[in-house]
């Protein structure tokens, strides 16, 4: 598959997600000599590298959103036994919420320009108890809440802004009731109302976001190195 | 100073054929444009360089909305009928200090813009009496009250400053500073829903057509609808249209179906909405001049 080249990308009036494939390293093999050992299938990984602009930002935006979806349809799917009544409500609301916020992004960004429908795989977070859940919730929600933060101020269209503004909002909102779920009742710790235990909120920049929630993504690369920083 | 005059008096000497750089000019001449570091090494970006006059307005709102939620909290601290103790009292303490630090964020900006902050109203007055009635006879009294005003003065917060947020647009740098802030509010609006639910009030972490109205709600004339009505912190908040560039309507019903069906509130639920400008204001009328 070809690589598109970075300066023709430039040229381009609109640009579009390209997926450039990679040949894993199989070449080395082949050229083992007389070996009666089969050759290794290849594989390709699909890379998919997010565009400086509107579009860009708001796929960042809908990758997010479809981690958080595929993780509390996973918890909603094989709930925990500790988790129950207003808990167990409070996490199919969160759910319900990152689907909305899904299928409304995937809706503005079209068919053709949304990433696809990503996998995910969770089986390395302990998500058999209540405690495990949570605290992998606070994760995401803190996390995302961090990315929307430093990410949305660069929207540049009025109307997209003022509709992500809503969106990072509710999701401040998430990770505050969450962080409240884990929090003692009685105890109220430095970080009790902000994780970042002060008067900003915490920023996460596009870069630090993938290292984070890559292990979670299967089957696919996500490139954030052309996304507004400054 | 009062804020609104200030700008009225730019106003009037901005000429209609001049533009904006006359009115940069007068800025200029009220102040130096402050290089100074910020309080506590808070802010990354600093709004080093001058704000366009269009972003001070939305700063002299937003600086209003902190000094009055500060203004509650200190009250609360300070109310021998209150009696705040134990973590409820840690907790009010940690919100009124980083509503505090907020107000350090927006006077600096307003200082690195060559403009002197507005100060903070004389009074504030919690129990609602400006309007000619006792709004909020608990505010100050009962925990319950306390909380519930709280709740829907933080709600309001969240909402006034996604109002002004989308405002902010002509220098980038300042919106981002003002977004960690707004984030900031939203938790803490989550956070009070958080304290009045785990005493039994039936809440969410954000509104809800499931939550129960306020006993004492926050009212204000709105001018969102013709003829003017009142309206609440929550009025609006129930919208299930949401509007995406180019004027097209997110159709939630075809969208949301197979493994995406949801509960009916979610909608609404999913979305904080912005207060506009002259409902902000009309609401933080009620508590100063």
């Amino acid at each position: 598959m070809l690589l598109s080249s970075w300066a023709s990308r430039t040229l381009r009036r609109r640009t579009f997600l390209r997926v450039a494939g990679s040949a894993t390293a199989t070449a080395g093999l082949a050229l083992a000599g007389c070996s009666t050992k089969d050759p290794e299938p290849t594989t390709t990984t699909p890379t998919y590298a997010l565009t400086n602009n509107e579009t860009g930002q708001l796929n960042y935006c809908y990758l997010l959103k479809q981690l958080q979806v595929a993780f509390y349809q996973k918890v909603t799917a094989t709930v925990p036994t500790d988790l129950t009544g207003a808990d167990l409500a409070t996490v199919v609301d969160l759910r319900d919420h990152e689907i909305v916020q899904q299928l409304s992004l995937g809706y503005a960004l079209g068919a053709t320009a949304a990433l696809p429908q990503l996998t995910f795989d969770f089986s390395a977070l302990p998500l058999t108890t209540r405690a495990g859940v949570l605290a992998a919730a606070q994760t995401f929600e803190d996390l995302c809440s961090a990315a929307l933060t430093f990410s949305v101020p660069f929207l540049t269209t009025a109307d997209t802004l003022r509709f992500m503004l809503k969106i990072a909002s509710a999701e401040a909102r998430h990770a505050a009731t969450v962080r409240d779920l884990l929090a003692p009742t009685t105890l109220a710790a430095p970080d009790a109302v902000l994780s970042s235990g002060g008067p900003l909120a915490s920023i996460a920049t596009p870069a630090d976001v993938l290292k984070a929630i890559a292990p979670y993504i299967t089957l696919a690369v996500i490139d954030v190195s052309l996304l507004p920083i400054a | 100073m009062n804020v609104f005059s200030l700008f009225d008096y730019l106003a009037s000497v901005d000429t209609a054929q001049a533009g904006p750089a006359p009115r940069r000019a007068l800025l200029r001449q009220l102040g130096q444009a402050a290089a100074a570091a910020l309080p506590l090494g808070l802010l990354s970006p600093a709004p080093a360089a001058a704000s366009p006059l269009a972003s001070l307005d939305q700063l002299a709102l937003l600086l209003r909305l902190e000094y009055t939620q500060r203004a509650f909290y200190t009250q609360a601290l300070a109310s021998t009928a209150l009696s705040l103790s134990g973590s409820l009292r840690d907790d009010v303490t940690r919100l009124q200090s980083q509503q505090q630090q907020h107000i350090d964020f927006l006077n600096q900006a307003l200082r690195n813009s060559g403009v002197t902050p507005p100060t903070p109203a004389a009074t504030y007055n919690f129990s609602g009496s400006r309007t000619g009635s006792i709004l909020f006879p608990n505010a100050l009294t009962t925990e319950a009250g306390f909380l519930e005003l709280a709740q829907q003065l933080e709600d309001a917060g969240v909402r006034i400053y996604l109002g002004q947020l989308s405002l902010l647009t002509a220098d980038r740098p300042l919106l981002g500073g003002v977004q960690r802030l707004a984030t900031v509010e939203s938790r803490h609006a989550a956070h009070l829903r958080t304290l009045r639910r785990r005493r039994g009030a039936q809440v969410k972490g954000w509104p809800s057509a499931a939550d129960l109205v306020p006993t004492y709600p926050v009212q204000f004339t709105t001018q969102a609808t013709t003829p003017a009505s009142t309206g609440t912190v929550y009025s609006g908040e129930a919208t299930e249209q949401q509007f995406l560039s180019g004027y097209r309507q997110v159709p939630f019903t075809a969208l949301l179906t197979g493994p995406y069906v949801v509960q009916s509130t979610a909608i609404a639920e999913a979305f904080d909405e912005p207060l506009v400008t002259q409902d902000a204001m009309s609401l933080l009328n009620i508590f100063s001049a």
